[in-house]
């Protein structure tokens, strides 16, 4: 009989203030192991400064983040290289090309010399091999969300926690992009990703959990959530819609 | 409200909400430079220094507004003239518009603070005089503020082209060269045997007053154009000759205006700056042309590649190799050519100040170093190798070669001073890049040298100072120990010193970036230097 694995992520009483904005308010939170999971929000709901906590970059007020069972406080090391992260809005090595930016995030981590391989297949499957020359600053949203994509992946992390991966990207890439994580996970990996694209949560991710003013409002199975309506009607229940009313200059 | 004014209150509003260090900086430093001109102004009225100290000191605030747009471009404006272009009014209209607001900046308070010392002067001459001396002052912020604007707007012009680069990297050597060297060809005049030991001076003592020659030059700038028309006010002169410089400097003001007004119509009307960087790289960068080696490595081949490939650090690149080419020929055909081997420190000096502000260059990238594990070592690591490859390396072969042919009397104190320096530089500029950050656009909004990097002007100067003393340890070391000019001494000293700054220096910047990495990461996410301060640091 073999032990059960630990919690891909385990969140308990996590908590981020700004100043007077409380930004995550006691978040409890596990993504069990081999899920493909999904937080999802409105704008300043908390997600993406819960993913940076878990991520490492930015420091809990209160509250443990544990990482394929290891504490993020303590093991930081094991839980960095549990992790592949891919965060909205940062920078990357941006006078590097796709393959050189592989090459050196593979040297940085101490992949053996198998990174060429994978460097290769994660540039073929994803389409940045047709822009050797071209520098990671010069890459359109969806080559700079595919090239991130694959510097999360390519140590072959166990969890991979991605902010907003499908936001403004083409269909195309949408689908690169869905298609290799589908890979992962039925590899055994874990993703944990943000996202507003309600019909792609619902389509990809098998558990989810709302989140509204750093609390979490609900968390299951994405049918559990949807509770049978559509997971986009669920949200604006849950989350309250933008007033509604005629505006006569408009007319 | 007129769109003048909408202009000057959004202005006022940017200026207020800050980020506000750097100009917070700029103010105290400024204004207390103001101080010492108006206290000059005091003291020449009360006969205790010569007055042509105050031309001086005028002349060289007035010299800071043409300087300061070449010395720090991609110093962002205020009102990016790129915000308005969609405005339904033709450019020149909107530039016409927007000319008003720039006389709102901490510049033009400080150098009003600084003109006032031409009241001071006038005040004993009556109330003629003293309105003489009010015109004479706004006349000449007015000219200045345009002559700054229109230097920030040519240099900003010249960046967006290659060729245009090239030539404001040429003119920023050639200030730096004049600001470091210049100095050299007089005192070689002054003091020609010092390289021998000799102290006897030449020339005539230095009076208490600036030579007649350089003070009359200086007036007939425009930049002594004010204290010129005061000098004719509290003298016997004429109206006219009050009025002539006056009455030139408004002219002038105003050509600098409309010339300001064109360049930002000109901006205005053209489409969305350039969004590709027009860097292709080689055939190396596919993986079949793979470097092997660890993580130090790695990031070493990251930092060549980068110093060649981002348009800033490429500027800075070349401003470091030209500039002691440069001084080298200010200083060789002088009685000083002893002096030459010098050159080394100012060399590893200039390396270290263009490359203080490298982690902001880079910006929100920081955020891979600090999630791998052992990375943040191999970063610091890396960047002083590269560093080390492409300044420290060049510098400490030209300063041997510099002391072969130059057979100074003093190449080991250089050769000794200039190991230390390099040492310094190499482990500190690092260090200051993580703990002073001068926050521009991040890294994957940076395509050109038109585009908005912080002012580094304080890490500049803060290296500068710091490598300036390191280099000074083996000397004074060496004097102090009794060596003399013993070579081995200088240079066991200057390899000591230089290592010990290495050994030092990269655990400190290491430990700093893993305990404030985050918060530096999320200063620079934000454009928001305050956050480096505010954030508590990370656990470990």
């Amino acid at each position: 009989m073999t032990a059960a694995a630990p919690p891909a992520v385990q969140l308990s009483g996590l908590t981020k203030r700004f100043g007077d904005r409380l930004a995550v308010d006691s978040i409890d939170l596990t993504v069990p192991a081999g899920t493909f999971y999904g937080i999802v929000g409105p704008n300043g709901a908390g997600k993406s400064t819960t993913l940076s906590m878990i991520a490492g970059l930015l420091a809990p007020d209160s509250g443990t983040v544990r990482v394929a069972g290891f504490d993020a406080a303590s093991r930081r090391e094991q839980v960095l290289d549990a992790l592949g992260i891919m965060l909205e809005g940062l920078s990357l090595p941006e006078r590097l090309t796709g393959a050189e930016l592989l090459e050196y995030t593979a040297r940085l981590r101490g992949i053996g010399d198998g990174w060429r391989t994978r460097a290769s297949d994660l540039l073929e499957v994803l389409e940045l091999d047709g822009a050797p020359s071209t520098l990671v600053v010069d890459y359109s949203t969806g080559m700079r969300k595919k090239i991130g994509l694959a510097v999360a992946l390519l140590h072959r992390p166990r969890v991979l926690v991605l902010d907003e991966p499908f936001e403004a990207i083409d269909p195309v890439s949408a689908r690169a992009i869905d298609g290799l994580l589908r890979q992962y996970v039925g590899g055994g990996g874990t993703v944990l990703l943000s996202s507003h694209i309600m019909d792609v949560v619902e389509r990809t991710c098998e558990r989810v959990a709302l989140i509204k003013d750093g609390r979490i409002l609900t968390e299951g199975t994405v049918d559990e959530v949807r509770a049978g309506s559509t997971l986009d009607d669920t949200f604006v229940d849950l989350v309250g819609a933008a007033p509604q009313r005629a505006i006569g200059w408009l007319a | 409200m007129s769109a003048s004014t909408a202009f000057a209150s959004l202005r006022w509003r940017i200026m207020r909400h800050g980020p506000n260090d750097e100009r917070g900086f700029g103010l105290v430093a400024g204004l207390a430079a103001a101080a010492g001109v108006i206290a000059l102004a005091v003291l020449a009225r009360a006969g205790a220094v010569h007055p042509s100290w105050l031309t001086a000191a005028v002349s060289l605030f007035g010299l800071t507004w043409l300087v300061g747009p070449i010395l720090l471009p991609g110093s962002s404006p205020v009102l990016d003239p790129q915000w308005f272009r969609t405005l339904p009014r033709r450019p020149i209209t909107i530039a016409r518009e927007m000319a008003a607001s720039e006389a709102i900046s901490v510049g033009t308070l400080i150098t009003a603070v600084a003109l006032s010392s031409m009241l001071v002067v006038a005040a004993p001459h009556g109330p003629a005089a003293v309105a003489v001396a009010a015109a004479a002052a706004a006349a000449q912020l007015y000219f200045l503020l345009w002559l700054g604007r229109c230097a920030a707007a040519v240099v900003g012009r010249l960046l967006s082209s290659t060729p245009g680069m090239w030539v404001a990297a040429l003119q920023m050597s050639v200030l730096l060269a004049v600001s470091f060297a210049g100095w050299v060809p007089l005192m070689a005049l002054v003091l020609p045997d010092l390289g021998e030991g000799g102290t006897e001076v030449v020339v005539p003592p230095v009076s208490a007053a600036v030579p007649a020659a350089v003070e009359d030059a200086l007036l007939g700038l425009p930049t002594g154009w004010g204290l010129a028309a005061v000098g004719a006010a509290t003298s016997s002169d004429s109206f006219i000759a009050a009025a002539m410089p006056l009455a030139g400097l408004v002219a002038g003001g105003a050509v600098l205006r409309a010339g300001w007004i064109a360049l930002t119509a000109h901006t205005l009307s053209r489409p969305p700056a350039r969004a590709q960087s027009s860097v292709t790289a080689g055939r190396s960068a596919a993986l079949a042309g793979s470097h092997g080696g660890g993580a130090v490595r790695a990031v070493t081949v990251r930092e060549l590649k980068t110093w060649f490939r981002d348009p800033h650090r490429k500027l800075g690149l070349g401003h470091a190799w030209i500039t002691p080419l440069l001084m080298i020929l200010l200083v060789a055909p002088t009685d000083w050519t002893w002096a030459l081997p010098f050159i080394g420190v100012m060399a590893a000096v200039l390396g270290a100040m263009v490359a203080v502000n490298t982690y902001s260059l880079d910006g929100t990238a920081l955020w891979q170093p600090l999630t791998t594990p052992g990375a943040i070592r191999a970063d610091v690591r890396g960047r002083q190798a590269a560093w080390m490859l492409l300044f420290g390396t060049p510098v400490l072969a030209g300063t041997v070669l510099l002391c072969l042919l130059s057979r100074s009397p003093l190449w080991a104190v250089a050769l000794g001073m200039t190991l230390a320096a390099t040492g310094a530089a190499c482990a500190g500029a690092p260090l200051l890049s993580a703990l002073m950050p001068a926050i521009g656009a991040d890294a994957r909004e940076r395509v050109s040298t038109a585009d908005r990097t912080g002012n580094a002007g304080g890490g500049q100067w803060t290296v500068f100072t710091a490598v300036a003393a390191v280099a000074a340890v083996p000397a004074v070391a060496a004097h102090l120990g009794g060596a003399g000019s013993l070579w081995p001494v200088h240079l066991a000293l200057g390899i000591a010193t230089g290592a010990a700054a290495v050994l030092g220096l990269s655990p400190l910047t290491q430990r700093y970036l893993r305990r404030s990495g985050p918060a530096l990461l999320s200063a620079m996410a934000a454009g928001d230097p305050a956050r480096l301060r505010s954030a508590p640091p990370a656990r470990s």
